[in-house]
């Protein structure tokens, strides 16, 4: 008998179960009645972030070279008895998996033979299998995605942002490593990370779809061995207030200049419903202030400063949070000062009410559009497990939420974070 | 008032509308659709600028539309697409399909105008981002690699032409030249339709709408091609770039086979390079490690299959023998039993997917409609089910490489993994 809730949203007509399983891996299981497609996700608390551990066991941290979970995240893709995508492709499901900062992430979706794909699922990210002889192989492969996103101005002008923005937390190590950094990875090296974090109590597996809980439960049943419930620690890293620089120039292949502008969190606090509140609140003011029916918009819109490409978004993790401002420009300069301007002027004259009000109606739109896709779906629990708190609780804060919260978060926002400013543009011709 | 394809299905937390706009591909229409598709957005008369526009939308509980100009074989279409929460999503009981219906047509039958043509400052801003979008397509090199491949494969053919139009084209452009074309566009250009949510109520607003504003009601179909192979010896062409890696698109045509039996021409192309156990992915990068990426894309419209790999300049040679060689495996018949029934199920697996996708149904319906075909999907996956090792392999000797295209990555003196 496995130890099931229920938890419902009556709004948007929506509920998810979840499991504590034994093995000590939490199951969330989201019902989507009548949908073609089902998925699962299964990720680790692991990710570029994480440069060095220790277990009780050890006596000293181990050091890890610069991109090692991105490998580890390939290498999990191939088993003694095969690539995982020679089995997937039995079921015809579309199988992936991502490396970002402080996460690894293995899913896939399908639109037949759910519980032999999530079988698979299991059996390959639960059972490692390195080789000296495979890991040479991924090492020519992985150099090659290295240089295409080394060829990516795009990539490039975000990591000089985040690199030039913190000055010692590893959120500002390339996710993939280099070239040199993959090269010193060895199979043991690849044992020992995978058995500190690919620990079920360190991981978390979300499922969607038309499905049955109980064939979910069979299948992870299977698969699922006891935890080994060790406690993997990380050397402390203090970061100042500051950034390491205000500014990074880069010159690559690109048209027009490209830009990043970031803002480093001011508060440090990115778990639990206090987070919560503070993202909602968040979201809240970067559309009211940066988006596209705000008066800064439009102004840099028609005078061309910017364009259509133009975003800003909250970016965090479980340790880490900034802001980063994104588009083309010609004058990325002018466009921070205009940002900064607005700043000012917003903490001077507030916001009014009915910014507020579509601000709302907006965000709950967005929150309610993403469930109705299995994959926005796995998405969206990856997201709130890593900040520890519920899926519906975004839009239960959405509720409480108000104008003065708002203006008190732009107070901390718009104070004084520090900033960085990143441009991307073509060698100036001699 | 014509066909609109409605599906009507609860599945779905919006409602969707898709309105989709016609014109064959040609360097003379080009331009000025794409400078369309970015004008209309700047405002409409009764509801205002931009801004005003987008305050709305967050109003309407995060509605959203776009206007897009895309290409779509040898068509370009202006495509204005509608999404928004059903009412029972919302909160307090609010309703705003009306609303968003209205706001909707708005922006496509009442654009804002100045002195009865486009305003001067919307049209020169919005020539000014053509521009830089045309100038930006070099900095996602995967995909510039495949429109400079195409371009040279197309050369003087409706196909070879660039959707975002030309510069020259561009500057000649003027408020009142444009504003002629919206209307021969909005009166005259043919009309595809698609409602997918609540259906039938929907479908009926839509096409009062329709029929208030006074579209075509003619249609527009692909037309047959020639079935005389254009045979000529590859072309090869190349550009370098300071870049540290090298991007190939090889560019196919496929033949007679692949037009009579579209279901065979798609399976053909998912086994040799259009999913992770591909021949393509399996060998060139699998198992020598070539490259990151090396994948084919079909294009059933057009009958032509596009190649597209990065790798390291020196393996350009290695590179092109494999793919050529996986292609004369496939001619061969050496497919195995596996090989071909996991191609089967993938494909499969991605026509069972558009059932969850509103916009995937609207461009399924679209497709369908220049085919002069109904919208049958059940019936499509049963021709997949249907297809044999032969017809595949009958396909593969139907095609020819045509262009090869080589975006040539030198960084001085850089030395490879």
């Amino acid at each position: 008998m496995h130890d099931v809730s229920k938890i419902e949203n009556q709004k948007i007509g929506a509920c998810y179960y979840l499991v504590r399983h034994p093995s000590n891996l939490p199951i969330y299981y989201f019902p989507m009645p009548g949908k073609a497609k089902a998925g699962a996700m299964i990720f680790t608390k692991f990710g570029s972030v994480n440069c060095n551990f220790k277990t009780d066991a050890m006596d000293d941290y181990m050091e890890l070279p610069d991109g090692i979970a991105h490998f580890l995240e390939h290498k999990l893709f191939e088993g003694k008895d095969g690539n995982a995508f020679d089995f997937y492709a039995a079921t015809g499901a579309k199988a992936n998996a991502y490396t970002s900062n402080d996460r690894t992430a293995y899913y896939f979706t399908t639109t037949d033979g759910f519980y032999e794909s999530l079988d698979i699922l299991l059996r390959f990210v639960k059972h490692p299998y390195f080789t000296a002889e495979n890991v040479e192989k991924e090492k020519g492969i992985i150099a090659q995605e290295i240089k295409m996103y080394d060829d990516e101005p795009s990539w490039q002008g975000y990591l000089s942002m985040v690199q030039g923005l913190y000055q010692n937390h590893p959120v500002r190590i390339d996710i993939a490593g280099t070239v040199e950094s993959i090269g010193t990875i060895t199979d043991t090296m690849l044992y020992d990370c995978y058995n500190a974090f690919y620990d079920n109590q360190n991981m978390v597996l979300c499922i969607a779809g038309d499905l049955s809980l109980d064939k979910i439960l069979q299948v992870c049943d299977k698969h699922l061995g006891a935890s080994r419930c060790e406690k993997v620690q990380q050397k402390e890293v203090e970061e100042p207030k500051a950034a390491a620089k205000t500014e990074v120039v880069s010159e690559m292949v690109v048209a027009k200049p490209i830009f990043y502008l970031g803002l480093k969190d001011p508060d440090n606090c990115f778990l639990g419903e206090d987070f919560c509140k503070k993202e909602m609140e968040t979201e809240l003011l970067l559309n009211i202030v940066f988006g596209q029916s705000s008066p800064l918009y439009k102004e840099m819109y028609q005078s061309g400063l910017i364009n259509a490409e133009f975003s800003c978004d909250y970016e965090n993790g479980r340790n880490f949070g900034f802001l980063v401002f994104a588009g083309e420009s010609d004058d990325a300069a002018k466009v921070q000062s205009k940002i900064l301007q607005e700043m000012k002027r917003v903490l001077c004259e507030g916001i009014n009410e009915q910014q507020f009000l579509q601000a709302r109606n907006a965000l709950y739109g967005m929150a309610v559009r993403d469930m109705d896709d299995a994959y926005g779906v796995l998405s969206r629990f990856v997201n709130c497990s890593m900040h520890d708190i519920d899926v519906f609780s975004p839009l239960h804060e959405l509720e409480k939420i108000t104008l003065s919260d708002v203006m008190e978060r732009a107070k901390v926002w718009f104070g004084d974070a520090a900033m960085t400013l990143s441009v991307v543009r073509k060698k100036e011709e001699v | 008032m014509q066909n609109i394809f409605t599906k009507t299905t609860e599945i779905f937390k919006t409602d969707f509308v898709s309105i989709d706009f016609l014109l064959p591909l040609s360097t003379e229409t080009a331009a000025p659709l794409s400078l369309l598709s970015q004008v209309l957005g700047r405002g409409c008369e009764k509801y205002g600028e931009m801004e005003k526009i987008s305050a709305k939308l967050e109003r309407l509980y995060g509605a959203e539309i776009s206007i897009q100009s895309n290409r779509l074989g040898e068509f370009q279409t202006l495509s204005f697409d509608l999404s928004f929460l059903r009412d029972r999503f919302l909160p307090d009981g609010a309703s705003i399909c009306d609303e968003a219906v209205d706001l909707f047509f708005s922006l496509i039958a009442e654009p804002m105008l100045e002195k009865n043509v486009f305003r001067t400052d919307f049209v020169a801003q919005e020539k000014q981002n053509l521009l830089d979008k045309i100038s930006a397509v070099i900095n996602d090199k995967r995909r510039y690699a495949l429109l400079r491949c195409r371009e040279l494969m197309f050369k003087g053919e409706s196909y070879g032409v660039f959707e975002l139009g030309s510069s020259e084209k561009i500057a000649q452009i003027t408020p009142a030249s444009l504003y002629d074309f919206y209307k021969q566009v909005l009166h005259h250009a043919p009309v595809y339709v698609s409602v997918v949510g609540e259906g039938e109520a929907l479908s009926q607003k839509i096409s009062a709408k329709l029929q208030q504003i006074g579209v075509a009601e003619e249609r527009i179909y692909v037309k047959e091609q020639s079935e005389v192979l254009a045979k000529r010896q590859p072309q090869y062409f190349e550009d370098v770039f300071p870049l540290s890696q090298s991007k190939l698109c090889m560019g196919f045509r496929l033949g007679k086979t692949a037009r009579d039996n579209p279901q065979a021409a798609r399976l053909f192309n998912v086994l040799y390079g259009g999913s992770p156990t591909s021949k393509l992915f399996m060998n060139v990068r699998e198992r020598l490690s070539l490259c990151y990426y090396c994948s084919s894309m079909f294009d059933t419209l057009k009958n032509v299959m596009f190649v597209s790999s990065g790798i390291s300049a020196e393996k350009y040679e290695a590179a092109k023998s494999e793919i050529l060689y996986q292609l004369e495996d496939v001619r061969c018949g050496k497919i195995q039993k596996e090989e071909f029934d996991n191609a089967k199920i993938y494909l499969l697996d991605t026509l069972r997917s558009i059932k969850d996708s509103q916009a995937r149904w609207c461009a399924l319906a679209l497709q369908q409609g220049i085919l002069n075909k109904q919208v049958d999907l059940e019936q499509m996956i049963e021709e997949v089910k249907a297809v044999t090792v032969e017809q595949v392999v009958k396909v593969a000797k139907d095609t020819e490489l045509d262009t090869i295209y080589l975006m040539k990555g030198e960084m001085g003196g850089a030395a490879d993994a």
